[in-house]
Order: C-alpha cells, then sequence, then structure tokens
C-alpha cells in the first residue's frame, strides 16, 4: 500500500511538472494570464505530492517494510530509530528523491514569494523550475525507484524467480517476513552520526536553492527583460542557497572529523570539491550582483557566473552520485550516470549560448562608467577573478588533470594534498587582503589617501597582532603572512561596524548600544555582510593554526605508559576495556590520560566500535576522544590505520594537536549569524506599492508599438 | 603605473608556495640509527611522513597513512623496512613511483607532468587577469568616449541609485527611438 | 542608452564566443568520455585486449603471439586471500592440461615483488607469472578487482563463459577447458 502510494505520487507530480512547462510556456506566448496561473498552480502542487511520496517512503522505513529493496538496504532490525529516518537520504534511490522534494520546496516558495512583482518573467522560471524537477522525477520514477520492492514468482514446481519490481508482476507474491528481515543490510556504520542527518539535506538545500536565481536569470535572457529586476527577485534565494551550502560544507568537514579518525576536516577529495566549486562560484556571483544592482556594471559576466554556479551544481551532483572519478565518498555505481551528463551538459551549454544570443543583441550594456582604479568595481572584479581562479584550479586538481591524464597521457595522475596546498594558498591570501581592503572602498573612485585613513586603524590593529603572535612564538614567515591578512581583514570589518555605531552616537546621541542595533537594522545587508567576513576572518584562523601548527604522533605504548606528545602534552595509557552494546556492536575502548606541562588535563576514552554485518563479519569504526578548547583540540584514536595493537597490555594510539581548530566551527555560527542579519526582510515600502502603476509588462508593450 | 604594481604584487604573492613547503608541522622523529636494520625501531611517525605523500592504489583516492586496506598496511611495512635499511624519504618515494607509476603519490614526481598539474591553474590565473585589465580598459575607454562628446545620452543614464531600473530601461529607449 | 558609440547589434559570433563555446564543448566532451570508459566493464567477448609483458623469469609474452593456443589470463596479488583459496586450483589445472597446450599466465596486480614470488613458492606454481605494478593491462581489461580470470580461445577470442570475475575452480575451469579443446578438434 505504502508503496503503491508512494510511486502514484511521484508519478502526478512527474506529469503535474510536465504539464506547468507546457502550459506556462504556451500560456507566455499566448499571454493568458489563466494558463499561467495554472502552469503555476500545477508547480506547486508538486511540493505536497513529493511530499506524500517521501512521506509513505519514511513510514515504510520507520515500520519496517523490508518487501521495499530500498528499506532493506538502508535499514535492519537493530537500527534505531533515529538513523530509520535518516536513512531517507542515506543512499541513492531515497536521497534522489529527498532532493527534489527540495526542489519543488523552494519552487513552491519561489512562486509564491516572487509572483506579484515578476509577472512577465513568471512563464520562464516556471518552465526552467519545472524542467529541472522534471529530470530528476524522470530518474527516480524509471531509473533509480526507491520503491521497488522484491517478489517471488513461480517459475516451476518447487523453484520461485526473484523479481524486483515496483508493481505487483503476475502471481507474485511477498516472501516472508523473517526471509526478509534477515536479508536486511542496515547502513554503513559510518553514516550513523550526527552529521549524517544534517549534513546532506543542507547540502540538498545549498544546491537546489541555486536553481532560483538560475531560472530567475534564464526567465531574463528568454523574456527580455534585462534588467536588474530578476536579480532583486532572487537576492534573498542567492543567501539563502549560499548559507545552506556553507553550512553543509562546515558540518561535512566537522562530520569528517568526528567519525574519520585522520585528524582532519577537510581531505580535497572529488567529492568535497565537487561542492566547494558551487560555493566558490556562488561566492563570486554573491559579491558580482552587488555591482549590477548599484551601478548597472557587469551584466553580461554576473549571467556568466549565475550559469556557472548552476551548472557547478549540476555538475557536483553528476559527478558524485555516477562514479565520475575515484573518491572516498562515491555512491554505488548505477546508470544515472550517462542521463545526468546529459542534463549537465545540455543546460550548461543552452545557458551560454542564450547568454551569448543576448549580449550579441546588445541587451547586457553596462550602464554606467568606471571611474578609478582604486573602487569598489575595481576590488569587485578582483574579487571575481581570485574566485574563478580557484574554481579552475581546483576544477583542475580534482577533475581536469586527472580525467586528462586517464584519457591521452601514459601515465594516470593523482593530485591531492600536496597540490592543492600548493595553488590554493596563494589565492586565499588574495581573498584575504581584498577581504580586508574592499569595504573600505566607495562606488566610483576612492582616493589612495582616504583609503589609507580609513585603513590606518585597522592596520594598526593588526600589526600589534601580529608583533604578539610573533613575539609569543610563532615565526614562520607563511603563518606571519597569512595571520596578517586574515585579521586585517577582521579588523577592517570591526572597525567599519564600530564607525557605523560611532557616527550615530555622535549625531543622535544615542548609545552605543542602540546605535549597533540600529545601523544593523537600518543596514542588514551592509552589516550582515560585516559579520559575515568576520565569520570567514575567524575560520580562517582556525585554518590556519590547525593546518601549518598539527602535531601527530603514533606510538604503541604499555599499560600505564606514557606518549611524549611534544614539549608539554603528554598522554597515558591506564585501561583497556571490551564491552557490547545493546545494538550488538562490540566495544573496544582505552581510558586514556592527557597530561600537560606534568598536570592532569582531562581523561578521554578513545574507542573502536565493531559492527556484526549480516555475514558475521565485523565491521570497525573508529571514534576519537576528544578534549576541545579554544585554543586547540587534544584527539586520540586508538589502534592506528589498521596495523596498530590493540589489548589490555600494550595499545597503538595516534595523537593530533589541533591548534585553532574550533574557530573554524565558532566562525560557521558566526557566518550563519550574518547571513541571517544580511537576508531578513528590509523594513521599507512593501514592494508591491512601488511595481502597482508601472508593471513592466503594461510599460514595454507600448515601447513595442513605437519601435 | 598601478598595473605594474598590481602585477608585481600578484607575481610575488603567487611565489608564496615555494616557502609553504618548508615549514614541518612535526618536531622531527626519533629515528637516527641508520645502520640499525631493527624494524621495531622506526617510529610510526617516520612511516606516516612518508606515507602522508602518497595514495592508497586501490582505494579511491585514501591517503596512504590513514588507509586501513591490506594492500596499504603492506605498503607501510615496505616503507618501514625501507627506512631501516637507511634509505630516504626522496628514495622510498622514488622506488614506488618507478614501480606503480605516478598515480600513488599526491602530484606527479615526474617533471613533465608536474608542470602539467600546475601549469593550469597559473596559467588560468593571468588569463583571468588578463580579462580584468582588459575590461578596466574597456571601462576605461567608454569613460573617455562619453566625457568627449554625445551629451543627450548623458542625460538620462543619470541616477544610480534609482531603483526604478525598468523605467529608465523604458526611458531610455523611448527617447532613442524619438530621436532616430 | 549606450556609453560607447559603436553600433550595438552584431550579426554572427565573434572570436571570444567561438572560443567560449568551443571551449565549453570540449571539456563537455572530455567528461563525457571518461564517463564512457568508466562505465567500461570487463570484456566478456569477442578479441582478448592483447598486452606485452616481461615475466618473473625475464621471458617476454605477448598474447596475440599465443594464437593456436587456449591461454588462461588470471589476475591476483599476494595480498589477496580469496586468491590463496584458488592458487592450488590453478596450479592442477596447469599440471592437467599443460601437455594439451593450454597455456596457464598469471598477472600480479599492485604487488610487491618479493611477495608474489614468496606466494609463489608457498604455493608451488610452476606457470608464468609477470607484474603489471602499473596496471596497464589491468586497466585494459577493466578489472574491478582480484581475482578475475579469462579464458581465451586458440583464435584470440574470450570464450563463451570464460570470463570469471570472481574466484574460479578446478571444475568451472575444466568444463569451459574441455568444451573448448572439443570445438577445437571439430
Amino acid at each position: 500500500m505504502l508503496a503503491e502510494i508512494g510511486v502514484a505520487s511521484t508519478v502526478l507530480a512527474f506529469i503535474a511538472s510536465i504539464y506547468a512547462i507546457g502550459a506556462a510556456l504556451i500560456g507566455g506566448r499566448v499571454h493568458s494570464d489563466r494558463l499561467i496561473l495554472s502552469a503555476r498552480n500545477a508547480a506547486i502542487a508538486t511540493f505536497p505530492l513529493l511530499l506524500i511520496a517521501c512521506g509513505m517512503l519514511l513510514i515504510a522505513l520507520m515500520t519496517e517494510q523490508y518487501q521495499i529493496n530500498y528499506v532493506r538496504s538502508t535499514t535492519d532490525p537493530s537500527t534505531p530509530m533515529f538513523y530509520r529516518i535518516t536513512a531517507l537520504w542515506g543512499a541513492q534511490k531515497g536521497s534522489l528523491l529527498f532532493w527534489s522534494l527540495t526542489m519543488s520546496i523552494f519552487t513552491a516558495a519561489a512562486l509564491l514569494l516572487s509572483w506579484k512583482n515578476n509577472r512577465r518573467l513568471m512563464p520562464y522560471v516556471i518552465a526552467y523550475m519545472m524542467a529541472a524537477l522534471a529530470f530528476f522525477l524522470y530518474l527516480n520514477i524509471f531509473m533509480e525507484n526507491p520503491f521497488e520492492r522484491v517478489w517471488l514468482q513461480p517459475s516451476g514446481p518447487e523453484t520461485n524467480a526473484i523479481l524486483d519490481s515496483v508493481l505487483i508482476p503476475p502471481d507474485a507474491f511477498s516472501p516472508s517476513e523473517q526471509a526478509l528481515a534477515a536479508d536486511a543490510r542496515g547502513l554503513n556504520p559510518l553514516l550513523r552520526h550526527f552529521g549524517m542527518i544534517i549534513h546532506p539535506p543542507m547540502l540538498y538545500l545549498g544546491f537546489v536553492g541555486f536553481l532560483i536565481p538560475f531560472a530567475f536569470a534564464m526567465a531574463a535572457l528568454a523574456s527580455g527583460d534585462l534588467s536588474t529586476n530578476w536579480i532583486k527577485a532572487t537576492r534573498r534565494w542567492t543567501l539563502v542557497a549560499w548559507l545552506f551550502l556553507s553550512l553543509g560544507l562546515i558540518l561535512g568537514g566537522r562530520w569528517a572529523y568526528d567519525v574519520l579518525g585522520w585528524g582532519g576536516y577537510w581531505g580535497w577529495d572529488p567529492v568535497e570539491n565537487a561542492a566547494f566549486l558551487p560555493w566558490l562560484i556562488g561566492t563570486a556571483y554573491l559579491h558580482s550582483v552587488l555591482i549590477q544592482e548599484k551601478r548597472g556594471m557587469l551584466k553580461v559576466w554576473n549571467m556568466f557566473l549565475i550559469v556557472g554556479t548552476f551548472s557547478a551544481v549540476m555538475f557536483g551532483t553528476f559527478a558524485t552520485r555516477s562514479g565520475l572519478i575515484e573518491s572516498v565518498h562515491s555512491f554505488a555505481r548505477s546508470e544515472i550516470g550517462m542521463p545526468m551528463f546529459l542534463f549537465w551538459a545540455s543546460i550548461t551549454f543552452i545557458s551560454v549560448v542564450m547568454v551569448l544570443w543576448r549580449w550579441r543583441q546588445g541587451m547586457l550594456q553596462d550602464e554606467h562608467h568606471f571611474t578609478g582604479w582604486i573602487s569598489r568595481e575595481s576590488m569587485f572584479v578582483l574579487n571575481n577573478v581570485v574566485f574563478v581562479a580557484l574554481t579552475i584550479a581546483i576544477f583542475w586538481g580534482s577533475f581536469g588533470a586527472p580525467i586528462l591524464s586517464e584519457l591521452y597521457l601514459e601515465e594516470d595522475i593523482t593530485l591531492g594534498v600536496d597540490y592543492f596546498m600548493r595553488v590554493t594558498p596563494p589565492l586565499f591570501l588574495i581573498m584575504y587582503i581584498l577581504m580586508g581592503v574592499a569595504p573600505i572602498t566607495a562606488w566610483g573612485a576612492t582616493s589612495a589617501k582616504r583609503m589609507g585613513r580609513s585603513l590606518a586603524v585597522p592596520m594598526v590593529a593588526t600589526a600589534v597582532t601580529v608583533a604578539a603572535i610573533f613575539i609569543t612564538g610563532t615565526t614562520s614567515t607563511v603563518a606571519i603572512v597569512g595571520y596578517a591578512a586574515v585579521t586585517l581583514a577582521g579588523y577592517v570589518a570591526i572597525y567599519e561596524i564600530y564607525r557605523g555605531a560611532a557616527a550615530r552616537v555622535r549625531t543622535r546621541k544615542e548609545n552605543p548600544l542602540q546605535a549597533t542595533y540600529a545601523i544593523f537594522v537600518r543596514n542588514r545587508r551592509r552589516y550582515g555582510g560585516y559579520i559575515v567576513h568576520l565569520g570567514i576572518v575567524i575560520i580562517g584562523i582556525g585554518v590556519i593554526g590547525s593546518t601549518l601548527f598539527q602535531v601527530e604522533r603514533q606510538e604503541t605504548v604499555e599499560v600505564g605508559g606514557v606518549i611524549q606528545v611534544n614539549d608539554e602534552y603528554q598522554l597515558r595509557y591506564d585501561e583497556f576495556v571490551v564491552q557490547q552494546a545493546e545494538d550488538g556492536r562490540f566495544i573496544d575502548r582505552a581510558y586514556v590520560t592527557v597530561i600537560r606541562n606534568g598536570e592532569v588535563i582531562t581523561q578521554l576514552e578513545p574507542r573502536i566500535d565493531r559492527f556484526v554485518q549480516a555475514d558475521n563479519s565485523l565491521m570497525p569504526m573508529t571514534i576519537a576522544g576528544a578534549h576541545s578548547t579554544i585554543e586547540n583540540d587534544f584527539y586520540v584514536l586508538l589502534g592506528g590505520a589498521g596495523d596498530g595493537v590493540v589489548g589490555y597490555d600494550r595499545a597503538t594510539f595516534t595523537i593530533y594537536v589541533n591548534p585553532l581548530i574550533n574557530l573554524v566551527w565558532w566562525g560557521g555560527l558566526i557566518l550563519i549569524l550574518g547571513t541571517f542579519i544580511s537576508a531578513w526582510p528590509n523594513e521599507t515600502r512593501p514592494a508591491t506599492v512601488r511595481s502597482s502603476s508601472k508593471t513592466p509588462s503594461n510599460v514595454n508593450k507600448q515601447a513595442g508599438a513605437l519601435a | 603605473m598601478t598595473r605594474r604594481l598590481l602585477i608585481v604584487l600578484v607575481l610575488l604573492l603567487t611565489a608564496l608556495p615555494l616557502n609553504a613547503q618548508q615549514e614541518p608541522a612535526n618536531p622531527p622523529g626519533d629515528n637516527t640509527d641508520t645502520t640499525n636494520i631493527d624494524v621495531e625501531a622506526v617510529p610510526y611517525d617516520d612511516v606516516n611522513e612518508v606515507a602522508a605523500r602518497m595514495y592508497c592504489p586501490i582505494c579511491e583516492m585514501e591517503p596512504l597513512h590513514t588507509c586501513r586496506a591490506q594492500t596499504c598496511i603492506d605498503w607501510r611495512e615496505v616503507i618501514r623496512e625501507r627506512l631501516a635499511r637507511g634509505e630516504t624519504e626522496d628514495e622510498i618515494i622514488d622506488y614506488f613511483v618507478t614501480t606503480y607509476g605516478d598515480r600513488v603519490v599526491g602530484i606527479p614526481e615526474d617533471e613533465g607532468l608536474r608542470l602539467f598539474s600546475l601549469a593550469g591553474p597559473i596559467i588560468m590565473f593571468f588569463v583571468a587577469l588578463g580579462v580584468a585589465f582588459m575590461t578596466f580598459q574597456r571601462w576605461q575607454q567608454s569613460n573617455d568616449l562619453v566625457s568627449e562628446g554625445a551629451p543627450s545620452t548623458e542625460v538620462l543614464a543619470g541616477n544610480s541609485t534609482s531603483n526604478n531600473d525598468a523605467d529608465d530601461d523604458y526611458r531610455k529607449r523611448l527617447e532613442s527611438d524619438l530621436q532616430s | 542608452m549606450n556609453n560607447d558609440t559603436q553600433p550595438t547589434r552584431r550579426g554572427g559570433l565573434d572570436l571570444g564566443s567561438i572560443v567560449l563555446i568551443a571551449g565549453i564543448l570540449a571539456v563537455i566532451g572530455v567528461i563525457g568520455l571518461q564517463l564512457a570508459q568508466r562505465n567500461e566493464t570487463q570484456p566478456t567477448s569477442g578479441k582478448a585486449p592483447d598486452f606485452t609483458v616481461t615475466t618473473f623469469d625475464g621471458d617476454e609474452f605477448t598474447l596475440s603471439e599465443q594464437t593456436g593456443n587456449i591461454v588462461i589470463v588470471n589476475f591476483w596479488g599476494s595480498w589477496c586471500a580469496p586468491c590463496r583459496d584458488e592458487a592450488p586450483d590453478l596450479q592442477a589445472i596447469h599440471e592437467t592440461y599443460a601437455e594439451a597446450g593450454v597455456i596457464m599466465f598469471g598477472i600480479t596486480h599492485i604487488d610487491e615483488e618479493d611477495a608474489s614470488l614468496a606466494f609463489m613458492e608457498e604455493f608451488g606454481i610452476t606457470y608464468p607469472n609477470a607484474p603489471d605494478s602499473r596496471s596497464e593491462i589491468s586497466d585494459r581489461y577493466n578489472i574491478q578487482g582480484v581475482p578475475e580470470t579469462f579464458v581465451i580461445g586458440a583464435d584470440g577470442e574470450i570464450v563463451e563463459g570464460g570470463a570469471f570475475l570472481m574466484p574460479v575452480s578446478e571444475e568451472e575451469l575444466t568444463t569451459v577447458i574441455e568444451r573448448e579443446l572439443a570445438r577445437g578438434a571439430s
């Protein structure tokens, strides 16, 4: 029953999306408001339909319907309820359906919220969004259907054939409950972590969120309305998508750090990079559209940026799900690779051609003039350069060079950490310098003198900070330069907030707290942006600390013995126990004591969980014991990478001291706060008042009559 | 002048990665005795330092020092034996690359392949910078052209803070149509 | 309306646009090619991919020069547990059918030479083996893991049912070999 409703719901959503495309395009052509409205309703209707479909799958997971193949492959009788729910996006089929649900939520919201102000764009917006949704639903219905069930069909007097099918084949019956339950495989233990709950949904929200500005941009190109209407309509969507993508990346890092046991949070793995690329182009886009909004410049470039962002999103999800390259994150190979490739290739190609088409027609001309080398415009252009360079460098490292070498060169090459840590640091450095310098430039020209004045205080603060860092023992040139650039950007942000508040305190006699609150409320975008920059700065400090100054030590020690980690830290091995948890897993648990400069800091319990698989083999999962402070993480793993000793008398430990690593997570929180502030609606006059009498569609009809 | 300064600055910054590799993150390991072929005396840390530059040959993009596959465990053992025999880190890496190919290290050892790997992003960075400069030039040129003449087109280009961009567009088109 | 006095309607494409479109098509093409290649699987019929290797004994072996004989190519590694189970079976097949002209040939997959030789000594392997440490031959056969065994007929084509993408037993190989020998005789 569940499967039937689920499939029916998905199919209805598919039909609705196809109908919406047709009705929207025809309605736009013949100017039938009724048809366009009908298309909109069909598009919005996909949301409740997909909600039902996902709901059915969720109920099936929660009530152990093992006849459904997806339930059998992602859960087993011992799976806790929590992970039953998250199994919804735990494997390919379910995650595709969940992705489609996310898409339908966003498109429904976008259509409802932007309906009144963008009538001229709407037919094309609906068409593009529904085209994307229809593609993913096609995959879900015909290729990776989560409601597929296993059946037995008599094929002889004693034998039964095993069939996989969504609908009931003739004469078929369901295998017994016991047989099904025994066959259940359960989720990979590595996925049993808080990160699993939140990382995929956040990433999907981020990826799918960029569909909205993309659809609006394409609609602007298709309809010819190339004013900033489409940018203004989608500004908050871009921020929301960017927020979720940032969150997804940070949470992914956190999950890796907690669970995978290699002391790090970013491995420059191709799948990680595939999610990073849309973030990079998306950040460039986020900044670049500001120029277009304020000065009417870089119109063509912004078009390419949003096309690039969405193309990167589609490429990322295609590369991850298709097994295009080798990665530790790969989904199981499947046949959806080719359809996804074709979808990515066609939207990229078609979109670029459309941008070129309108550009050749002269409809994407810059409106205003360049007024100075030292201006916010030029800073934004340099910003674009840096992000594009980063995108290309990372794409080349994960995809370009390895793929070309595999296809055309004698030798396959692998580009890993060594490559990325050579190529990206200079670019990140330039990025932070720009982050420090750009906010104090003005639109139009800024004189060098004025810039110098605005930079004076932050530079002094930076110099003091850097001197302090140097004096307290950090003398490496790379670290000093890195910290200098990052802290300068931070001080500029803080100083600008201070200046804004100070001005109000002076002129309106408000107290500092009131003033600060007031400037945030009156100009959320700008001051929220400073908070976001501050978040990035704090993440940067954490990254520099934990990358350049990480200490790693692996050693085998006897019970009671002590490992000298570095000049300050020691680890004492106290005790070892073997336990069994209620879900059947065995736990090898070590008790260790952290000693710093002779004083006991804390006790930790690094352990190895061994999960019993269906075939009675044991799947190990290493869980670190960690002591986290602002200063560092003291992070201990038991057993080494499979070749260590684990036992009552001796054990091997791998210890990491990660300085400043918690700033990475705290910086992430600040980033979220800043984005919220930026995206929060301003208390301006309602948009409907502004546009009611001046709807572009009326105005342009008259212009058309005159031309 | 500013342009040249910018180019110099950029070139200086791209020289930074040369420094990045000289900073040892860990204090040096304990292995000092090179005549001792006792494998047990080679600390994990020394093995890991070599293994950290390599990738597992059968897993997908897994660094060698954290990989748990049997092959990786065996390879770390090989590294340990060779370290005990007194080979240097570079000699060991050379052995693996000669035997198994450049795919086992995180950046190719072969000069040509290394150039191939690094050239891509460096070239694209300068191309991107070049495009940016061309954009600046184009802006400056159109700036000069406008300031020379054609006053009527200036009138409506007007206010940059106007919110009604759609209106501006319409008015501009209307004016130019009426003029022609 | 415009801030430059050049005409704004341009017919056709300029160089920049052509370069851009060509570049995008090139990237798409390469990615597509890679996808197609990654989706390639082991050959289960048709001409067996040719190769030339130097065995552990120092002799050169080229597959295409063995036409007229049945060749069984087995990919293995000393680190692979199922390969250990399989090894006695393969040696037995070699001993039984060597006189009939059946060539048993092993190829090691990402294996240290010392370890391979030790493995061969442990199981008394007497048929020729060669290292493929750079995985060139494994790539040609699109190996997904070891052990995998391919029975190649006298005509150089993979025999029907002769591609074993899993450990193989003496019985299974015997069946295929006998059938192939009978076909050759007729």
